[in-house]
């Protein structure tokens, strides 16, 4: 066999064994690790509205029918991406001005959630260290994430109406 | 061997073509087989009585001109293809080891995972229903298997589950659903465990079941999924 034949032989046994290989909760993008993930734990397919970057991956900011969520990937062996955490989120409860959720991994904080009052123009978290951190901006019109790092928790969350005439 | 009977001209001649293969890695297999190509050639004129020193000049005449021989076998032994070879050759490498040692373990979690139900002994046990019923959410395959009541109470729920995908992996099924009885009673699952693998086992004990009870609903309803499966209990033969 040939040197060229060979080399055609590996790349058939490449793809192969790569296609294995994303089987088992590996992928090539963030998206494809982000989808899996989802599917598999029987969640979704549900719309991202943000995505953003922690150090060793994205945070993933989804909306899906009545839920919300902010899963996690991450990267793993260089160039491909894994499964993270927390994947499913919480039911939207239309009574209520906003929805949220915290959680923590690996001393990494997320608090996301969603306004569900139209009149609230502005979100505050307050961290017990003394940090606040706010957001007038949101995601898909009404959706918002905070993301901090450290052992600091959240104390209180403050979400002032807008000025009604 | 030829070169090794200080052959000073046929080692330069050697060194020369050699010098003109970009790609490591063949230098020596090319250096072989000049090597041999030398020693036919200079056994050929030994039969015919010639002289080593004038065999081993008969024969380089006979090779040719070694730049021109060095760059015909660089091209031949392209130093581009070289390296694509090289990296795949060590990329299937690293990869099979991979897919060994992690299709090796799940399939040995699934050879050695057992009966999850084996801690029950045969003399505690009430009823053993053979349920045989298989649902599906995404890629999950569930199959409940068997029901068995025990003598204290303990209803255990008997199941397995695997990916439709080969060799698919992800994340464990949290939850077999919602365990609801005729009545209309909910029950809560005390314990349970799953083995790992390419086939999951698993079981769930709800305790302080009443052998009063004739049918078992284990319903599903999460995020859009869902499935239903109704088990017929032996109610009747607990008293027999």
């Amino acid at each position: 066999m040939n040197r060229k034949k060979k080399i055609v032989r590996n790349i058939i046994i490449l793809i192969a064994l790569s296609t294995l290989f994303l089987n088992r909760g590996i992928s090539l993008t963030p998206m494809a690790a982000h989808e899996a993930s989802e599917r598999s734990i029987h969640y979704g397919p549900s719309k991202v509205v943000h995505i953003e970057d922690f150090d060793d991956g994205k945070y993933i900011l989804c909306k899906y029918d009545k839920w919300i969520s902010c899963n996690t990937v991450k990267k793993t062996m260089f160039f491909f991406w894994t499964f993270g955490n927390q994947v499913t989120g919480i039911e939207i409860d239309k009574g209520r001005p906003l929805n949220f959720t915290w959680g923590y991994s690996s001393d990494r904080n997320k608090l996301y959630g969603i306004i569900n009052d139209s009149n609230i123009n502005k979100v505050e978290l307050y961290l017990d260290d003394g940090r606040t951190l706010s957001q007038t901006e949101f995601y898909d019109n009404d959706m918002f994430l905070f993301t901090w790092e450290g052992e600091a928790s959240f104390d209180n969350i403050k979400f002032p109406r807008k000025y009604i005439v | 061997m030829v070169m090794t009977m200080n052959l000073l001209k046929s080692d330069k001649f050697i060194n020369e073509v050699i010098s003109y293969i970009k790609f490591p890695f063949d230098r020596e297999d090319i250096r072989k087989e000049l090597e041999d190509h030398i020693l036919d050639k200079m056994e050929y004129y030994d039969s015919r009585g010639i002289d080593k020193v004038t065999a081993e000049e008969l024969t380089l005449r006979d090779m040719g001109n070694p730049k021109e021989i060095g760059i015909a076998l660089n091209r031949e032994h392209n130093f581009v293809l070289g390296w694509i070879y090289k990296i795949t050759n060590a990329l299937v490498t690293i990869f099979l080891i991979i897919t060994v040692f992690t299709v090796g373990i799940s399939l040995i979690s699934t050879i050695f995972s057992g009966n999850p139900a084996k801690h029950i002994a045969k003399e505690d046990i009430v009823y053993d229903i053979k349920v045989n019923e298989k649902v599906k959410i995404d890629d999950r395959v569930i199959k409940f298997k068997n029901v068995i009541y025990e003598k204290n109470g303990d209803l255990n729920i008997i199941y397995e589950y695997y990916d439709t995908k080969p060799l698919g992996m992800g994340w464990s099924l949290g939850s077999i659903g919602t365990i609801r009885d005729n009545l209309g009673n909910e029950y809560f699952v005390s314990s349970g465990s799953s083995s790992g693998g390419i086939v999951t086992k698993g079981i769930s004990t709800i305790s302080n079941f009443s052998d009063k009870i004739d049918t078992l609903i284990i319903e599903y309803d999460m995020y859009n999924r869902y499935y239903k499966v109704e088990i017929p209990l032996k109610t009747g033969d607990l008293n027999e």
